[in-house]
Parts: structure tokens; C-alpha cells; sequence
């Protein structure tokens, strides 16, 4: 029940006048999305039929929505701490942050505060592109800043072409690397092995970054246990329907607005498996090089290029949990990626998604010998799909059919058939 | 009177507090404003608890059920603080941060006039008590507040015990409806009045201190409304049935502002589920509005055997012809509810044949909409029987008989009762010359 594409992406800044908000032409669906210092503090969903909202309506309206998001951050503290345990913390009990002086004027404050902790580390920005220079090319230009800054931007080209190589040739002080063998994981390992600074910035060549976003990755670091620090990634438009479906239908992550702190303790109680997707998304990414190395990198046999799909950074994020380093989950490093416009890309998409989700929890089982991962691949995953199933002729009469749930199931199927990569990893571990 | 709150009641899961000792009547009411120091709330040993209501600078942010058998006599702020902190942090920073943003907007100060209109017939006692409450505010609005004129309509009156009530008090206009029936009434109200705003209290309702003022601000931020509505909270949990009807969710919609357009995001049953949008017991309706839709619905709302839906039916009219219709957390009512257990089967009798007769009739006015009625209907006879189910097993927060009333009442408003209520309210019109 979500209006047919074309969507708008509007944005509010709280911290400037409000303006009345109107309907743009030709959109069936607006995503408002609240802005305020450049923090993201909610998102609403809005028809065309409901707009315009004056000035005074608009003021309602947010304030309604990013509530919930602004009582958090105050509660959070002084802007230094996290929520303990991740997506299961339990929230602080005490109100009284958000009864004296103005709640949106303590939240300028936390930003502030936030944003001036300390960066020590050097970064280098590592970008993974292949076959797409335009793309690559509004990325360059998002991230060039940061050279100017002093942090290196090396693209690693995993499937060289002089194009891409132009293009990057283009902007002063970006490194060119070829890397010819294919596959996302390899590239960020050859990107890692060329990197100097002690942090990885890992950006897609898909995706904008918004100022600020590699400070607040850098700051994240601020524990000798963090090892990875994810942040928010938010939609750059959502115009076709492929673009909505990738967004809601494949629960596309890294989209949280409170800082988190995934640890050891984020890893008790699961019975079929660790959670891990829920930690953020690889498309903007940091993390410390000497980690990386001392656990053997990236995982070649899983990811887009060499076996499809994804879970190259989730397989990551969990061997990193499991040798007790910690994950903090950053919304105020904010970058837009762009969805694919085509049905056919996103059908492949889905296919991986579902194989290369098996083939990491095939990995992430094998070498953190957690059993929870097989239950889901053999238990809980079935489970689902069938639930999908169950429920996809009555979704199909109600014209809004899963579309996308075939290419999972076949994807999940053959991720499956590479059950040997369980079975050898295994066996080599023992 | 009387709307739906099916919504809301949907949400009840196999609660403990559903249990026995939960349900021991009487409790107190109190009131907790957030930004001064808690202090203890004590309970007498015959209260079985207390219904707090949460205040954050006068607007109501929450509520909390404090019962005597889990806290003791004595609660302390320590414990008050936790549970505040629970159930009501982000209405608190919503309201905190609709502040902010609101001081920086210029809006117009100029503030229409508003009629308040009682519909009331033989209830003295209660009319008196809530005229006292409309008569103080109206004495005591400050300059940036509407002008407000007080109406009291009297349905079919056997005796002069309205007309008395309403002239003890100054400048109260009284307005006779000599055909019997609340929508009758409304529509009376509508036609004395030159304001364009009109609010409709009912008699056994009693509006809040802070009213009129957040009425004001809503006016002032969204002139092109339709509608405004509120929550409705108890006067008083006297009884077992005021108890077990405000634990089930009562009138309350919660306190977070709402704006519902023609259509809604994700939302299969919208506007058909029209309960959600407020109850009759407190709304006030732009008079051009109401009068372009043609006034309210006088089949709807006529006693027994219809006893309801003339709101909701309103309600669902203004939102599908386009005017938005607004809850606004701070125009809150404080309502007697029924005191006495067929009281409250009364009522639930009513919801059920008042949602299902709404269902037929715009079923056939708003053919756009028909498939959407269909679904609500689906869905009633889902919820009803699933209801009735944990009810026998004796979980949930009803009685099996409550749950049966309301089914009942649905059957009979499905088969026809809009059209013979129709038929009925015709001939009422033609005994009296009309």
C-alpha cells in the first residue's frame, strides 16, 4: 500500500525558517526527510493530496516526527556514549534533558559537542568502482574535498578500463589502481593493501557524500577496540519503482539516526544467528587498517564480482565482533547512494542478495563457528520464503504483487548449492 | 454521541492488567505537570489505583495507570519519574520542539468567533456542570483567544429544566429542537449560529482549562481545516464499567497532533475506519464546511434502536470532500462515561450497528469507496469474532456479552437499520409539521 513511483525526496531543515511545503509536480509520493545541523532526525511519508502544509502545520508536523529521534539524542548524554547493546538497548530513564531551555537548541549543542571530538587518525578514502565513470565521477567530486584536506583518495578499478581511468586522472591527487580480478572484496583488499593511513574510508562509486561525512567516520574511532564504523545512507532519489523496491522491499541497511555501539555483548541470545545486517551498510564504511590486516582481510569467495551479491562487509563485520572488536554505527556521516533505475538490475540485485546473504552465513558459520548461522540458512530463511509465498497470491489479487521474491528464492537456492564452502572452510579450520 | 474506537481497541494484547485486582473501582484521578518536582502520589486504601494524566506546560502529553495492587499506597517520585520517562519522552520533546519551531512563525492573531453548542435533553444536572466549566473559560479568555458564544440546544424537552439550567447563567443563548434526535439538534445548533467555527460539547462532558487556548492555536496555524478533534479523557472512574471502558482504550487517540487528508500512506482501510478521528463528545467543525456537506446526517444518532454515528459519519464527510481534518492533543474533554454496566453493553451495541450501518450507507453514497467499506467490514467481522473468542476463553479486556452486544448491533446495522432509521426519522419530521 505505497504510492506508485515517481517519488520526491524533499528536505527540511529545522534549523532554518520553515518554508510551507508543497506538492511537486508530477510526484505520487513525498519522502520528507527532517534535517537539522545536518543530522538526519526522521522521515515522513507524505501524498500529494495532503500538501501543501503551511508554515504552522509543517512546524507540527516535524516536530511530531523527529520527537521520538530528538528525545534519544538527548537522552544519549553528552554526545560521547552510545547505547550499549545496539539494536536491543534499553533506553535511559530520565526525562529531565528535554524539560529545560529548548530541546532543538540542547540538540545544536550535542551536534557541536559530537562534531568536535577529536579526530587523531589518518584516513585514506578508498573508492571501489568498476565500469561506471559517470557515477564515479559526482563521487569524485563529493569526496575531492577531502584531498585538499590532506586525506588520500585512492579508486581501485576492478575491471580497468581507460574511461574510468580518465576520470580519475582528472582529479588532482586521486590515485588510480587497476585490479583485475573481479570481485568487490578483492578490491577492497587491494585498496586496504595500498591505503597509508590507518583508517579505510570505503565509499561506493555509486554514492554522494555529504560534507562532513569522513570527519564523523574518523571520530568514531574514538576506542582502540572500534574497528569498524558504519553510517547512514540515505536514498538519493527514488523515482522508478526499482528505486522504491530496493529501498523497502530488500531492506537496504544503514539507515538508523541514533548513534550505536555494537559489542561483544550485541552478540549474546541470538538463537539463529547474529544479526549482523542490521549494523549499517557497506557503502559507507570505515575501518582500521591494522584490524583488517591481523584478520586476514576481506573475504574473497564472498561479494558482488566474485560470487554475487552482498555480504562481503556483513561476513566482515561479524568475524570483527567475534575477535571482540566493537562497531559503532555513526548517523551523523551521511552519504545518498543511488539506487538502480532498472527492474532487471534490482531483479539481480534480489538474486544476490539472496545467494550471497547464504554463501556469508556459510563463511561467518564455518570460520566463527557460530551453528545459530546454519538454523537460519536451513530453518529460518526456508521459513520466510514460505511465509512469502503463502501470502504472495493475496498480494498478487491486491496489486501489489512481491515481485521480487522469485529472484530471492533462486538466489538463496543457489547459495545453497555452495554448501562445499562450508564443508571445506571446516574442515580447514580443524 | 458515541463513535468507534476499534482502532484503538485492536491494540490490546493478553494483558495482565486485565486481571481482577486490576479492575477494582474506584480510582483516583490525578495530574502530574512535568516541569515541577514530583511529589508522591498517595492512594487510599479503598482507591484501586490512580489514571494520572501527564501535563507538560498545560498540554497533555500522557497518561499512566498506577494500581494500587502493583505500587502500594504510596508511589514515589523516583518511580513516577521512571514510568514518565517511559511513556511519555517523546511526546514531551514533540511538544518542547512544537514550541520552538512555532515561536519563529508569524501567524494571524486574528481569531474568529466560536460557537459552542451543548445538545443536551433532560440532564439538568450534568448541563449545569459543564456550562459552568464553558462559562469560566469564556470569561476568563485572554485578548489573542476567539471570541466564544455559548449555545444550548434543546432536544424535545418534557420540561423546562434545560431552559431553567441555561438561564442561570449570563449571556447563555437557548435554542429549542422540537424532533427528537441528536443530529437534529446539531444541525439546529449549525443554523443559530453566524460564527465560523462551531464546537460541539456534549452535556456530559466538561472541557479542559486549556481549551479554548489551544483551540486558538489551532485555528491560527490551519484555517483550512475542516475539523478539529481531541482526546477525551474520564471525569471519573466511579464504577467497574467506567473502568473497564477506559482501560480498553476508552475515547482516547493518544496525544500526538494528526492532520488526515483525503487519503492516507499505506493505509487499506482509510477513511472508512473513521473512529480514529475523534468522537462527537468533542469536535469542532468549520460551520462553511458542515453547511457545504449539507449538515449533519439526521438518520444517524436518533436513540435506539440508532443510537449513534451522526460524528463519525461527519467526520468521514469532511476528510473524503477534501477539508483536513486535525487532532490536536490539547483540546482535550473530560467525559463521563457510563456508569453502569448495560450502560456500557449499551454502548458497545451501538458501536458495532453504528460502524456497520455507516459501512451500508456510504457504501452506497460514496461509490468510490465501496471496495474500501468492503474491507472494513472484512476486517470488523475478523476483529469482532477474534474479540469474542479471547473474551470466552476469558482473556482480553471484555466480558463475552460486550463483545456479543457489539456484534449484534453490527448484524442489525448491516441488515438495513440506516434505511429504516431513515424511514423512522421521515415520519418523526412529519408528526411534528415539518
Amino acid at each position: 500500500m505505497r504510492p506508485p513511483a515517481p517519488w520526491a525526496i524533499l528536505d527540511v531543515d529545522l534549523a532554518r525558517p520553515l518554508e510551507a511545503l508543497r506538492a511537486p509536480p508530477e510526484a505520487s509520493g513525498i519522502l520528507v526527510v527532517f534535517r537539522f545541523r545536518g543530522a538526519v532526525l526522521g522521515f515522513g511519508s507524505l501524498l500529494p493530496c495532503e500538501l501543501p502544509l503551511s508554515t504552522g502545520e509543517l512546524a507540527r508536523f516535524s516536530a511530531r516526527t523527529v520527537a521520538p529521534i530528538a528525545a534519544d539524542w538527548l537522552r544519549i548524554g553528552n554526545g560521547y556514549d552510545t547505547p550499549a547493546t545496539g539494536v536491543r538497548s534499553q533506553r535511559t530513564a530520565d526525562v529531565d534533558p528535554l524539560l529545560t531551555g529548548s530541546v532543538l537548541g540542547r540538540l545544536d549543542r550535542v551536534f557541536a559537542e559530537r562534531r568536535t571530538r577529536p579526530a587523531h587518525h589518518t584516513a585514506s578514502i578508498v573508492i571501489c568502482t568498476r565500469g561506471r565513470p559517470d557515477a564515479l565521477e559526482s563521487c569524485l567530486t563529493s569526496v575531492a574535498p577531502e584531498i585538499a584536506r590532506g586525506r588520500e583518495v585512492l579508486v581501485v578499478d576492478n575491471g580497468p578500463d581507460p574511461q574510468t581511468e580518465a576520470v580519475v586522472r582528472r582529479i588532482e591527487g586521486a590515485r588510480y589502481i587497476p585490479e583485475p580480478r573481479p570481485g568487490l572484496s578483492v578490491a577492497r583488499n587491494t585498496g586496504i593493501a595500498a591505503a597509508t593511513g590507518e583508517l579505510v574510508l570505503f565509499v561506493d562509486d555509486d554514492v554522494r557524500p555529504e560534507p562532513g561525512w569522513a570527519d564523523a567516520l574518523v571520530q568514531a574511532f574514538d576506542h582502540e577496540a572500534v574497528a569498524v564504523a558504519c553510517g547512514l545512507v540515505l536514498p538519493d532519489a527514488l523515482e522508478e519503482e526499482a528505486q522504491i523496491a530496493f529501498q523497502y522491499d530488500l531492506g537496504f541497511g544503514g539507515m538508523g539516526l541514533v548513534p550505536l555501539c555494537f559489542d561483544w555483548s550485541f552478540l549474546q541470545g541470538w538463537r539463529r544467528g547474529v544479526p549482523v545486517w542490521e549494523v549499517g551498510a557497506g557503502a559507507n564504511m570505515a575501518v582500521r587498517r591494522s584490524t583488517v590486516l591481523r584478520l586476514g582481510g576481506f573475504d574473497e569467495r564472498i561479494g558482488p564480482g566474485a560470487a554475487g551479491g552482498c555480504g562481503d562487509d556483513s561476513e566482515f563485520w561479524h568475524r570483527a565482533l567475534f575477535n571482540g572488536a566493537t562497531i559503532h554505527y555513526e548517523p551523523l556521516s551521511i552519504v545518498r547512494h543511488q539506487h538502480r533505475r532498472q527492474w532487471d538490475d534490482l531483479a539481480r540485485q534480489a538474486y544476490g542478495y539472496g545467494f550471497g546473504h547464504v554463501v556469508a552465513l556459510f563463511a561467518q558459520s564455518a570460520r566463527d563457528g557460530d551453528p545459530g548461522d546454519l538454523a537460519r540458512t536451513f530453518l529460518t530463511m526456508p521459513s520466510w520464503y514460505a511465509g512469502r509465498l503463502r501470502r504472495a497470491p493475496r498480494r498478487w489479487l491486491l496489486g501489489e504483487p512481491d515481485r521480487l521474491l522469485w529472484s530471492e528464492i533462486r538466489g538463496y537456492l543457489s547459495g545453497v548449492s555452495r554448501f562445499r564452502l562450508f564443508v571445506d572452510a571446516f574442515r580447514r579450520k580443524r | 454521541m458515541g463513535a468507534s474506537t476499534f482502532v484503538t481497541r485492536l491494540s490490546q494484547t493478553n494483558d495482565p492488567m486485565w486481571q481482577a485486582e486490576h479492575m477494582r473501582a474506584p480510582y483516583a484521578l490525578r495530574e502530574i505537570e512535568v516541569t515541577e518536582p514530583l511529589v508522591p502520589i498517595k492512594l487510599a486504601s479503598d482507591e484501586g489505583g490512580a489514571h494520572v494524566l501527564l501535563r507538560y506546560r498545560g498540554r497533555p502529553v500522557g497518561r499512566l495507570w498506577l494500581d494500587h495492587a502493583e505500587h502500594g499506597s504510596e508511589i514515589g517520585p523516583e518511580t513516577l519519574a521512571r514510568l514518565v520517562a517511559q511513556s511519555a519522552a517523546a511526546t514531551i520533546a514533540a511538544r518542547a520542539i512544537e514550541d520552538d519551531l512555532l515561536s519563529d512563525i508569524s501567524t494571524s492573531s486574528t481569531t474568529p468567533k466560536v460557537c459552542i453548542a451543548i445538545c443536551t435533553r433532560n440532564r439538568a444536572e450534568l448541563l449545569r456542570r459543564s456550562l459552568a466549566a464553558l462559562v469560566a473559560m469564556r470569561d476568563g479568555r485572554a485578548d489573542q483567544e476567539p471570541i466564544v458564544e455559548i449555545l444550548v440546544v434543546d432536544n424535545a424537552p418534557t420540561d423546562d429544566r434545560t431552559r431553567r439550567t441555561a438561564f442561570e447563567f449570563d449571556e447563555v443563548r437557548y435554542a429549542v429542537e422540537p424532533v427528537p434526535g441528536l443530529d437534529l439538534a446539531r444541525n439546529r445548533a449549525l443554523s443559530e449560529t453566524d460564527a465560523p467555527w462551531i464546537a460541539y460539547v456534549d452535556d456530559d462532558a466538561v472541557v479542559d482549562r486549556f481549551w479554548l487556548s489551544r483551540l486558538a492555536e489551532g485555528i491560527r496555524t490551519a484555517p483550512e481545516a475542516g475539523a478539529f478533534t481531541g482526546p477525551i479523557l474520564p471525569l471519573e472512574l466511579e464504577t467497574e464499567a467506567q473502568l473497564r471502558f477506559e482501560r480498553a482504550g476508552g475515547f482516547g487517540k493518544g496525544f500526538d497532533w494528526e492532520r488526515y487528508g483525503p487519503e492516507r500512506w499505506g493505509d487499506r482501510f482509510y477513511p472508512t475506519s473513521a473512529g480514529r478521528f475523534g468522537t462527537g463528545a468533542c469536535m469542532v467543525l468549520s460551520t462553511k464546511a458542515v453547511r457545504a456537506l449539507g449538515g449533519f446526517d439526521e438518520a444517524l444518532d436518533t436513540g435506539p434502536p440508532l443510537p449513534g454515528g451522526g460524528d463519525v459519519d461527519m467526520f468521514y464527510r469532511v476528510v473524503r470532500s477534501g477539508y483536513p481534518l486535525i487532532y490536536l492533543p490539547g483540546l482535550l474533554v473530560h467525559h463521563q462515561h457510563r456508569r453502569d454496566m448495560r450502560g456500557l453493553r449499551r454502548q458497545y451495541h451501538s458501536w458495532g450497528l453504528s460502524v456497520l450501518a455507516l459501512c451500508r450507507k456510504n457504501s452506497v453514497f460514496d461509490p468510490p469507496m465501496r471496495g474500501r467499506h468492503r474491507w472494513l467490514m472484512a476486517w470488523w467481522l475478523r476483529d469482532t469474532s477474534r474479540r469474542l473468542a479471547r473474551a470466552l476463553l476469558g482473556r482480553g479486556p471484555h466480558p463475552p456479552q460486550l463483545v456479543l452486544s457489539e456484534i449484534l448491533g453490527g448484524f442489525q446495522g448491516y441488515f438495513g437499520e440506516y434505511r429504516r432509521s431513515e424511514a423512522r426519522i421521515a415520519a418523526r419530521k412529519r408528526e411534528h409539521g415539518l
